[in-house]
């Protein structure tokens, strides 16, 4: 059932979850860029992805890459971001965190774009079936 | 379960701690000459220290029965202290609020300091609305994508 469920847009699925989920640690960080002795947590998304790459090429749909993509959020790392304490004892890298901001922003749009280019081809397939 | 909307909580909650930081700092300098108060003697420098929580909306709670730690934290005003060092004393023996020596009390305000902690707070707000409008963003591109 390529059309009705193309692995594309399960693909975009799992992007978006984890965007999402990223996005989420990026804004606490961002609340609690003045709080003494807050440590800044960071999706480890790409160690991961490198370990899984050995006999799993990244395949979303797989229920491996679920599993790994679920684990992931116990898998918050919250001491090993590098970045120098303050006397606060507070490590929130603002400039880091505004960049991961942004790319995370665009990479969602370009995405959300790459959907609905999708879901207009296979409408344009639909449509050209029927004449 | 997406916790898109506690996102928003997360930035929210910092937007009113700046907010309340500011207001702070607001009072600090509109009394940094003030030497009479309720409580007597000058006025004394306020502070308040932020605490991260962890956001605990319902389906976090759901998440956690599930075993899955939150991800979200959420900053409050733990407390609003004050500072306790001493006043400032500036020589003036005409003022009516002179002590024997001549010397009056100041409260212990360094417009220095306030004005660099109010530059911060304001910084802060700025990047917290950013963050705010880049999950509302999100959240339009995904609406957006019903109409594709």
């Amino acid at each position: 059932m390529e059309l009705i469920h193309p692995p594309l847009l399960s693909q975009i699925k799992a992007f978006m979850d984890r965007s999402l989920r990223r996005q989420e640690i990026i804004s606490s960080n961002l609340a609690n860029v003045d709080t003494p002795g807050y440590r800044a947590k960071r999706l480890e998304f790409s160690r991961i992805l490198r370990t899984q790459r050995g006999d799993h090429w990244m395949d979303p749909s797989s229920s491996k890459f679920s599993s790994s993509v679920s684990r992931l959020h116990s898998r918050i790392d919250r001491k090993g971001v590098a970045g120098s304490l303050g006397n606060d004892r507070n490590n929130v890298n603002l400039e880091a965190e505004m960049t991961e901001l942004a790319q995370n922003l665009l990479k969602f749009s370009i995405v959300s774009e790459i959907y609905q280019k999708e879901i207009q081809m296979i409408r344009s397939g639909i449509r050209e079936g029927r004449s | 379960m997406s916790t898109l909307f506690s996102a928003l909580d997360v930035s929210a909650s910092a937007l009113q701690a700046q907010r309340q930081r500011l207001n702070l700092l607001i009072t600090n300098m509109a009394n940094s000459e003030t030497t009479r108060t309720p409580e007597g003697g000058p006025y004394r420098r306020k502070d308040l220290v932020f605490a991260s929580q962890p956001l605990q909306s319902f389906p976090e709670i759901l998440a956690q029965l599930g075993g899955a730690g939150t991800t979200l934290e959420a900053v409050r005003i733990e407390r609003i202290v004050t500072d306790p060092s001493p006043p400032r004393l500036r020589y003036q023996p005409g003022h009516p609020d002179a002590d024997e020596a001549g010397f009056v009390a100041y409260p212990n305000v360094d417009p220095l300091e306030e004005m660099a902690t109010l530059m911060s707070a304001v910084r802060a707000f700025e990047i917290n609305v950013k963050a705010f409008e880049a999950v509302r963003e999100i959240v339009q591109r995904s609406i957006d994508l019903a109409r594709a």
